[in-house]
């Protein structure tokens, strides 16, 4: 049974931007940190939801380990990383009594969490809500996507890593908003011992995702 | 059952389905009809099934992309160079299964028989199982919740026609949900071996690594150790090691030291590995004399060694 969202806690959001990957490890967390701390720096309001409920990396990456949620007339208030409130966090992380805790449950009480995560958090006035997922095409991807879809997301954005063995399939994008535009994390070392940049470069067999039209945004380097 | 959360009263107590945590629930109804507390019969049937298989291992992270399925597909490898040991690898990474493109078995099919489904063999003593055989498509998305996953772990380790077997490799999703519940509750009566925890040296692995040997702990699974991987990288021009992932906690040395468990290697970065698990070829065979294939080799030995000491075959079908 779909859950319907309270209005009011998503009503203040502007765009809603999900992070995905068909595979673990190629960066999405950092990515959704590094997204949202860009657009911070352009001035935005930005929120993080971190939906990885067995993994949460998010509130380490910007340094909110500890942090604990409190409650408000209207729901969860999120954690806020910084005095200005420019990025306001939400993660299974803030719940956990000690950071090496594991979250073992089965679909039906993530989906749940998922579902409050939507509702239940106090997001207020927001230009962008970043949802950081983990790896896979499951329950935390459905249930965010069904909980979201009501409040229009923009779009998600997929990252990978140039092996082939990375690119996600074609039905991740299916799961999600349409607009799926690709992000390739290129790895490249640069060798400080002989002085050349050895580009360390995870091989590609292919040359470009395959079988649909996905921009390239962008291919920082490690 | 482990994984109800940690506020319910438990599928076999007396309130299952009654408390008041029980209310909206997914399973309040299965629990009060009774249901969650009768033995499920499928861990019987799978026990049988097991009987033929001497020695099963878990291939766990907390993390993606630490190299579970890269270093599962050259456990298999290494193991299976000894031409008189039987080896099979199941793959239950449902939405993600990597291995049959590492084992270069892309496209393959799993044909039925009488006795159930057949193995799709790399070579004549090394069998693959994984929900890739069975999409048309490698592009095909599997958006499966959890109880459908579950559902395709009880027929793989119920219907596959094992045979004998000396080693089954379970390559596992990221993560301690669904599929590691689902294999740990089915294979309970069946007993593992252990599990070989993948991380790589950076804290934000280690930190869900933690949470999977916690979740060991709790499931009383075994640890046979931690491996790490992506732990260096040797430039082929100088050939002076640069850390790409560096440990600023300590790497997985200070966290088996700390949880006292054994850390059964380091695996460093070699562009190679990345390139033969595309192309489906062993890296072990491919790149002999590379210095990871040498850590892998040093790695798959001691769990040999790990699984020889315990209780042998005849013993555990006694026990049980």
């Amino acid at each position: 049974m779909e859950a319907v969202a309270e209005p009011g806690n998503l009503a203040g959001v502007r765009h809603i931007i999900l992070v995905l990957s068909g595979k673990g490890g190629v960066g999405k967390s950092t990515i959704s940190t590094e997204l949202a701390l860009a657009l911070r720096h352009a001035g935005k309001k930005v929120g993080i939801l971190d939906v990885d409920l067995c993994g949460p990396s998010v509130p380490r990456m910007l340094q909110a380990q500890g942090c604990a949620v409190h409650q408000c007339d209207n729901g969860w208030v999120p954690v806020f990383v910084d005095q200005e409130q420019s990025i306001a966090l939400m993660s299974v992380g803030f719940l956990l009594e000690t950071p090496d805790e594991a979250v073992v449950w089965r679909g039906p009480k993530k989906n749940a969490l998922i579902r409050q995560f939507v509702s239940d958090v106090v997001w207020g006035e927001l230009d962008f809500l970043v949802v950081d997922t983990p790896p896979g095409t499951s329950d935390e991807h459905i249930s965010a996507v069904e909980a979201l879809r009501p409040y229009q997301p923009l779009g998600a954005v997929l990252v990978t890593t140039p092996q082939t063995l990375s690119w996600p399939p074609g039905g991740v994008c299916g799961g999600c908003a349409a607009g799926a535009d690709l992000l390739q994390e290129d790895r490249a070392a640069s060798d400080r011992h002989c002085g050349k940049h050895e580009r360390f470069r995870l091989p590609a067999l292919r040359g470009e995702a395959p079988g649909r039209q996905a921009p390239c945004l962008w291919t920082p380097s490690l | 059952m482990e994984e109800v959360p940690h506020d319910c009263p438990g599928t076999d107590s007396a309130e299952a389905g009654r408390g008041t945590a029980c209310q909206g629930c997914p399973n309040q109804r299965l629990c009060a009809s009774g249901a969650g507390a009768a033995p499920d019969p499928a861990i019987e049937e799978i026990k049988e099934k097991m009987k033929t298989v001497k020695h099963k291992i878990l291939v766990l992270s907390g993390k993606g992309g630490v190299g579970k399925s890269t270093f599962s597909a050259h456990l298999a490898h290494g193991l299976a160079e000894d031409e008189n040991t039987q080896i099979a690898l199941l793959d239950i990474d449902i939405c993600g299964p990597s291995i049959p493109k590492i084992m270069g078995l892309e496209g393959e099919q799993v044909h039925q028989s009488g006795s159930g489904w057949s193995l799709v063999y790399v070579e004549d003593n090394l069998g693959v199982m994984s929900v890739g055989f069975l999409l048309s498509s490698p592009d095909d998305a599997v958006i499966w919740r959890g109880p459908k996953k579950n559902g395709m772990i009880k027929q793989f380790l119920r219907d596959v026609d094992w045979g004998e077997i000396d080693y089954l490799i379970v390559d596992t999703p990221p993560g301690t949900s669904d599929e590691h519940l689902s294999v740990v509750h089915y294979l309970s009566a069946a007993h593992i071996d252990g599990a070989v925890v993948i991380t790589t040296p950076q804290e934000i692995s280690l930190q869900d690594v933690r949470k999977e040997i916690n979740f060991c702990h709790k499931v009383k699974l075994p640890i046979i150790g931690v491996v790490e991987n992506m732990s260096g990288f040797v430039c082929p021009k100088c050939k002076k090691e640069a850390q790409i992932f560096p440990p600023t906690t300590g790497g997985a040395e200070a966290m088996c030291q700390d949880l006292k468990i054994p850390l059964l290697g380091r695996v460093p970065l070699d562009p190679q590995i990345g390139k033969s698990c595309d192309k489906g070829q062993s890296f072990l065979t491919e790149a002999p004399d590379s210095p990871a294939t040498l850590a892998y080799r040093s790695i798959i030995q001691r769990i040999q060694e790990f699984c020889s000491l315990q209780p042998s075959h005849e013993e555990k079908l006694i026990g049980s």
